[in-house]
C-alpha cells in the first residue's frame, strides 16, 4: 500500500544559502550599477534576469536530484511455539494445565488483535520445531518427555524470517543450555512466556547430587546432597542412601522453605574396592505430583587406598636395595620392609645399645597385622627360624583369601627356604620336589633367559621394548619343580636338551595371586641394563605392573568390559564389549565367558555373550526400566574361576524433565542472553497481551518498507529551457534599452 | 655360613676403583679385613676377594658399589670414562672416596673433587647431617673417623633422596690395613685402638646403607632408634 510521496534535493545548506546571500548582494550592486544608466524599473528587471540566470546555472552545475520516496506497510510472519513436554501436563493446583492455559491465551481476543497485526505461523516444541496448523494448537497433548529448547530453536531459521519468535513454555528441559549453543541459534529477537509461576506444587527434590571426587575402600566417604521443596517446608523426612532395595544409610532432614536450598551430607563407607551403584532417594510425599526427582543415581568407583606392601628380606642385598628403590619410588604404595640384618651366629663387640637393630616383631606382622596388608613379599627369605609353622599358615590363609604373594629368589627362597616342607609350598605356581638337587638348589651363574609366548604378550614385560623385547641376561637361578598346572610361565631359563627352569611364573592360590620369581639378580634389569644405555625402565615397569596384577588391578584383569554408553535414554540398549584373555594374556579357546545383568531392583538374568573376535564377546540387553543396571562377567577355565568384572551404566528418563516442576527461569533467561528479545510470564490474559504487543513493538518497530527513486533535476529540460528563456529576455531588454 | 647355602655365592663386593696416575692401592691390604668383619658382624653375605676395577671395564655395571681412594693428585678421566661414571651413579651405583692423605685442598682430594664436579657438575658434595641413616644403618655411629681424624664429619652427594657419594677425608681404609705378620700397618691418631674400632662400625655402615638405602628411616623403626639415641 503507497501511502506517500516526498521531493527532496541533495543541496548543501551551506553551500545554498551561500549562494543566496551572493546572488543577493550581487543583484543590489548590479541593481545600483545599471540606475544610474537607465531607469528605475528597467534597472530592476535587469537586475532581476540576469540575477536568475545566474541562479538557474548554479542549479545546473550542482547537480540536484528529484528523490520519489514511496512507503508501504507489510505484515510480517511471527513464529508462535508451544511447548509440548511432560511438565506442561501439570497444573500446580490450578485449575487448568500449564498447556490448557497457554491454549487459553492464544485463543483470547486479545492475542487475536496482536496476531492481526503479523502472519502467525504455530509450531510445536520439544527437541525440535514442528509446525502446526492454528487449528491444531487445541489439539496438543503434553507428552514428549524431553526438551531442548537451545536444540530447538536453532531450527528457527526455517520460520521464513519471522519478526520475532514468540515460545510458551516452562523451562523443564532435559539438555544443559550451553554457551556454544545459544552462540548457533538463529538472530531472531525471542520472545518467552514463561508457564507456571504462582503454581502452589507439592514436591520434594534432590536438586544435585555430588560424589567423592574419590572413594577409597574402607574409608567414610562424604556425598552432598542439595535438597529443595516446594509446600513441604518444616516436613521432616527420610533421607536414604540405597544399593538396590538395601538402605545403607538414612538420616533425616528438615525440608526447607520454597525457594530455599538445603545441603545434607550422607556417610557411608565402601566396604571394599569395586563399582556401587547407589541411588539417593527421599520417599514420595503426600500429595507430590512429580516423583522423578525424588531420587538420584550415584555411581561410586572404590579403589584402595594406597597399596600396602610387606617386604620381608633374608639380608641385605642388591635385590632388595633395587626392589626398595622400585617400590619406593612408586607414590601408590606404602612400603613396610624388614631385612634380617644380623643372626644369631654374626657377632658383633658393641653392647646392643650400640646397635641401630630391632627385634623383628613377627609374631604382631603375622599373626595380627597381615591382613592389613595387600601383598607380601618374601625375598630371599628363610622362614626359619623366624616363623614358626603357625605364622607360615597365617601366610597361606592370607593367599587363599586375596592376598598377593611374592617369592623372590636367592639362596633363601625355594628349597634353600625349606619351603618345601611348609604350608607355603602349595601357595607357589612352581612346584618343590621334597629333596633339593645334589647340585645345591641354588645354580649361581650367568644365564639368558627367554620369554615364554605368554611373557611375549604379558604386560609386565612391556619395558623390554628398547632390547628388542627379550630380557637382559641374569645371574644365577633357584631349581624347582616345574610350574604347576594352571600357573603360567613367562620366563623360563632353557636348560639344554629340551629342559628349562621356570623363571617367572604367575598363579592362583584360593582368591590371592602369587609371583613366583626364581632369581635374585633380576636387578640387573636396573643397573646392568642402564650401563647398557637403556636405562633401568624394564625393571621398574615389571615391579610396577607385578604390583598391580598381584593386588587384582582392573587395568591389569584379563577380563574387562566396556560398555559403548554408560547413560542411557529411553530406548537405548545396554550394548558392551567384554575382552577376556586367558591368565597368559592370550586369548584362549578354553576360556568360558559367563555374564548377567542386574537390575535396579537386585533382579539378575544370564547374558548370552556373542563372540566378535577371538577373546571380544558383544553383550545387549534392554534396560526395562530406570536406575543402575550392573554388567557382570566371569571368565573360567573348567568351572575354575581366575577373572571377575563388573560395569554399571544408568538409566534415566525423561532426563531431567521433572528435575525441577516449577517455572525454570534461569535458563530460559539463559536463553535470552546477548540476544534480542524478553521474558514475560504468562498470567491473566489481558496483562499478558498488552505486555506482548508492547515487547512486540519494541522489537519489530523497524517502520514501514521504503522505497526512494532519484532522479537528477539538472538533465530536465524544463530548467534548460528556462535559463534560455531569462538570458533571452534580459538580451532583448538590454538592447531596448540600449545597452551592450 | 648356613649349611643349605653351600652353593650361594656372596653377593656383596668389594669394588675398587683403579685410575691411572696417582695410587689408586694405598692400602692393599685393608680391603680383606674389612669384608671378613662385615662378614663377621652382618647377614651380609659378601664376596671373598675385593674386585679392582677401571670405569672403562664392562664389568663397571655388575658392582654397584665402588670404593676409591688415594694420597695424590692422580690424571684427569677421560670424558667418556666420566659419562660412563655419572651413567654409574645415576642408574644406582655407590660411590665411597677416601682421602688417604687427609689433606684437604691437596692431592688426591683436590683430584677427587675435580673429577666429581665433572661427572655430576648438578650437584656437589655437603655435610652429611649427623641423622643421616649412614650413622645408624646398624651401628649407632656418634663418631667420624679414620685412620685419622681430619674433619669431624662426612661429606655426601645426593641425588634424588639417595647419597650416591659418600667421601671421608680420614683415611677409613688405613684403620683397616695389616702387614704380612697380622700387626696393624697405620696407629689410629688421636683415638688408638677405640678410633680404630669405630672406623670399623662407619664402614660397615656405610656399606649397609649401601645396600638398604634409607631402610633405618622407615617409621616403625623410629620409636625403637629415638629410645637408644
Amino acid at each position: 500500500m503507497t501511502f506517500g510521496d516526498t521531493i527532496g534535493g541533495s543541496f548543501s545548506p551551506l553551500w545554498a544559502g551561500a549562494a543566496v546571500a551572493l546572488l543577493a548582494a550581487f543583484a543590489v550592486w548590479h541593481y545600483l550599477a545599471l540606475r544610474s544608466r537607465v531607469s528605475v524599473t528597467r534597472a530592476l528587471a535587469l537586475a532581476i534576469l540576469r540575477c536568475t540566470a545566474i541562479a538557474l546555472v548554479l542549479v545546473l552545475i550542482a547537480g540536484p536530484r528529484v528523490v520519489r520516496r514511496t512507503f508501504q506497510q507489510v505484515r510480517r510472519p511471527l513464529a508462535v511455539a508451544v511447548d509440548t513436554t511432560r511438565s506442561m501436563g501439570l497444573s500446580g493446583g490450578l485449575e487448568h494445565s500449564r498447556l490448557d492455559r497457554v491454549r487459553g491465551f492464544l485463543g483470547s481476543g486479545a492475542f487475536s488483535r496482536i496476531a492481526a497485526g503479523f502472519v502467525p505461523a504455530y509450531f510445536s516444541i520439544s527437541e525440535s520445531l514442528t509446525p502446526i496448523a492454528r487449528e491444531g494448537i487445541g489439539a496438543l497433548l503434553p507428552q514428549e518427555p524431553r526438551t531442548d529448547l537451545a536444540g530447538a530453536l536453532r531450527g528457527a531459521g526455517g520460520t521464513g524470517e519471522p519478526a520475532a519468535l514468540v515460545l510458551f513454555t516452562d523451562g523443564g528441559h532435559g539438555a544443559s543450555v550451553r554457551a556454544e549453543a545459544l552462540a548457533a541459534l538463529p538472530d531472531v529477537p525471542l520472545v518467552i512466556v514463561g508457564v507456571g509461576a504462582g503454581e502452589r506444587t507439592l514436591d520434594a527434590e534432590i536438586a544435585a547430587v555430588e560424589p567423592p571426587a574419590i572413594a577409597f575402600a574402607g574409608q567414610v566417604v562424604q556425598i552432598q546432597v542439595l535438597l529443595r521443596a516446594s509446600g513441604l517446608a518444616g516436613r521432616s523426612v527420610p533421607l536414604l542412601l540405597k544399593r538396590g532395595e538395601q538402605v545403607l544409610v538414612s538420616r533425616t532432614v528438615v525440608l526447607p522453605a520454597d525457594g530455599q536450598d538445603l545441603r545434607a551430607v550422607l556417610e557411608w563407607t565402601p566396604p571394599a574396592p569395586g563399582s556401587y551403584p547407589l541411588v539417593v532417594q527421599l520417599p514420595v510425599q503426600d500429595g507430590e505430583q512429580i516423583v522423578d526427582n525424588n531420587r538420584a543415581e550415584l555411581p561410586i568407583e572404590a579403589v584402595r587406598d594406597k597399596i600396602r606392601v610387606l617386604l620381608v628380606t633374608g639380608y641385605p642385598s642388591w635385590s632388595y636395595r633395587f626392589l626398595r628403590g622400585a617400590l619406593k619410588g612408586d607414590p601408590s604404595l606404602d612400603v613396610v620392609s624388614f631385612i634380617i640384618l644380623r643372626t644369631a651366629s654374626d657377632a658383633v663387640d658393641v653392647p646392643q645399645q650400640d646397635l641401630s637393630l630391632i627385634p623383628f616383631p613377627t609374631q604382631k606382622i603375622f599373626l595380627e597385622e597381615l591382613p592389613n596388608f595387600d601383598l607380601l613379599v618374601f625375598d630371599n627369605f628363610a622362614s626359619q627360624p623366624y616363623l614358626p609353622s603357625a605364622y607360615l599358615d597365617k601366610v597361606e590363609e592370607f593367599v587363599r583369601r586375596g592376598g598377593g604373594f611374592w617369592m623372590l629368589g636367592g639362596p633363601l627362597s625355594y628349597l634353600g627356604g625349606r619351603y618345601q616342607q611348609s604350608s607355603i609350598a602349595p601357595v607357589l605356581p612352581v612346584e618343590l620336589p621334597q629333596t633339593p638337587p645334589a647340585a645345591g638348589a641354588f645354580r649361581d651363574l650367568p644365564v639368558q633367559p627367554r620369554l615364554t609366548p605368554a611373557g611375549r604378550n604379558h604386560p609386565f614385560f612391556q619395558g623390554l621394548a628398547d632390547n628388542g623385547g627379550e630380557p637382559p641376561p641374569l645371574r644365577g637361578y633357584n631349581v624347582t619343580g616345574p610350574a604347576r598346572p594352571g600357573a603360567v610361565v613367562l620366563a623360563e631359563v632353557p636348560l639344554g636338551g629340551g629342559q628349562s627352569q621356570p623363571l617367572i611364573v604367575l598363579g592362583r592360590y584360593g582368591n590371592g595371586r602369587v609371583l613366583s620369581v626364581l632369581t635374585d639378580s633380576l636387578w640387573d634389569w636396573a643397573f646392568a641394563e642402564a650401563g647398557r644405555g637403556r636405562g633401568s625402565r624394564a625393571y621398574l615397569a615389571f615391579v610396577r605392573q607385578a604390583v598391580r596384577w598381584s593386588i587384582g588391578d582392573p587395568q591389569l584383569q584379563p577380563l574387562r568390559i566396556e560398555p559403548e554408553r554408560v547413560k542411557l535414554s529411553p530406548g537405548d540398549p545396554i550394548r558392551a564389549r567384554i575382552r577376556v584373555l586367558g591368565e597368559d594374556f592370550l586369548p584362549s579357546a578354553r576360556t568360558e565367558l559367563s555374564a548377567t545383568l542386574r537390575g535396579p531392583g537386585g533382579e539378575s538374568r544370564a547374558l548370552v555373550p556373542a563372540l566378535e573376535a577371538p577373546g571380544v564377546y558383544r553383550i545387549e540387553a534392554l534396560a526395562a526400566g530406570e536406575g543402575s543396571w550392573e554388567i557382570a562377567a566371569e571368565a573360567s577355565v573348567r568351572g575354575a574361576i581366575y577373572a571377575r568384572a563388573s560395569a554399571t551404566v544408568s538409566a534415566s528418563w525423561p532426563p531431567e524433565e521433572f528435575r525441577s516442576p516449577g517455572l525454570n527461569r534461569p535458563a530460559l533467561t539463559a536463553l535470552l542472553s546477548g540476544r534480542r528479545g524478553a521474558f514475560l510470564e504468562l498470567g491473566e490474559t489481558g496483562a499478558t497481551a498488552a505486555a506482548l504487543e508492547k515487547t512486540l513493538d519494541e522489537l519489530t518497530a523497524s517502520g514501514p518498507n521504503e522505497r526512494a527513486d532519484a532522479k537528477p533535476l539538472a538533465e530536465m529540460l524544463p530548467v534548460f529551457l528556462a535559463l534560455l528563456t531569462v538570458l533571452a529576455a534580459e538580451w532583448i531588454l538590454r538592447r531596448r534599452t540600449g545597452l551592450d | 655360613m648356613r649349611p643349605e647355602q653351600q652353593d650361594a655365592v656372596k653377593r656383596f663386593a668389594f669394588a675398587q676403583l683403579r685410575y691411572p696416575g696417582g695410587d689408586w692401592d694405598t692400602h692393599p691390604s685393608g680391603p680383606a679385613l674389612f669384608i671378613r668383619e662385615i662378614e663377621r658382624m652382618t647377614s651380609i653375605e659378601v664376596e671373598p676377594e675385593r674386585r679392582e676395577i677401571t670405569l672403562t671395564d664392562p664389568e663397571l655395571f655388575s658392582y654397584p658399589f665402588l670404593y676409591v681412594s688415594g694420597r695424590r693428585d692422580f690424571t684427569p678421566f677421560t670424558q667418556a670414562e666420566i659419562e660412563r661414571l655419572r651413567t654409574w651413579i645415576e642408574a644406582g651405583g655407590t660411590l665411597v672416596a677416601d682421602d688417604a692423605a687427609g689433606t684437604p685442598g691437596y692431592g688426591f682430594d683436590a683430584a677427587f673433587r675435580r673429577e666429581l664436579a665433572r661427572a655430576m657438575p648438578m650437584a656437589h658434595l655437603e655435610r652429611l647431617p649427623a641423622d643421616h641413616t649412614i650413622f645408624k644403618a646398624f651401628f649407632l655411629v656418634r663418631t667420624v673417623a679414620g685412620a685419622r681424624v681430619v674433619s669431624p664429619f662426612l661429606e655426601g652427594l645426593t641425588i634424588q633422596g639417595r647419597t650416591a657419594v659418600i667421601y671421608s677425608p680420614n683415611d677409613l681404609l688405613g684403620a683397616f690395613a695389616r702387614d704380612p705378620l697380622g700387626r696393624w700397618v697405620d696407629p689410629c691418631a688421636p683415638g688408638g685402638e677405640r678410633q680404630r674400632r669405630l672406623a670399623f662400625h662407619l664402614g660397615v655402615n656405610i656399606v649397609m646403607y649401601a645396600l638398604c638405602g634409607d631402610y633405618k628411616q622407615d617409621r616403625i623403626h623410629t620409636p625403637f632408634l629415638r629410645q637408644r639415641i
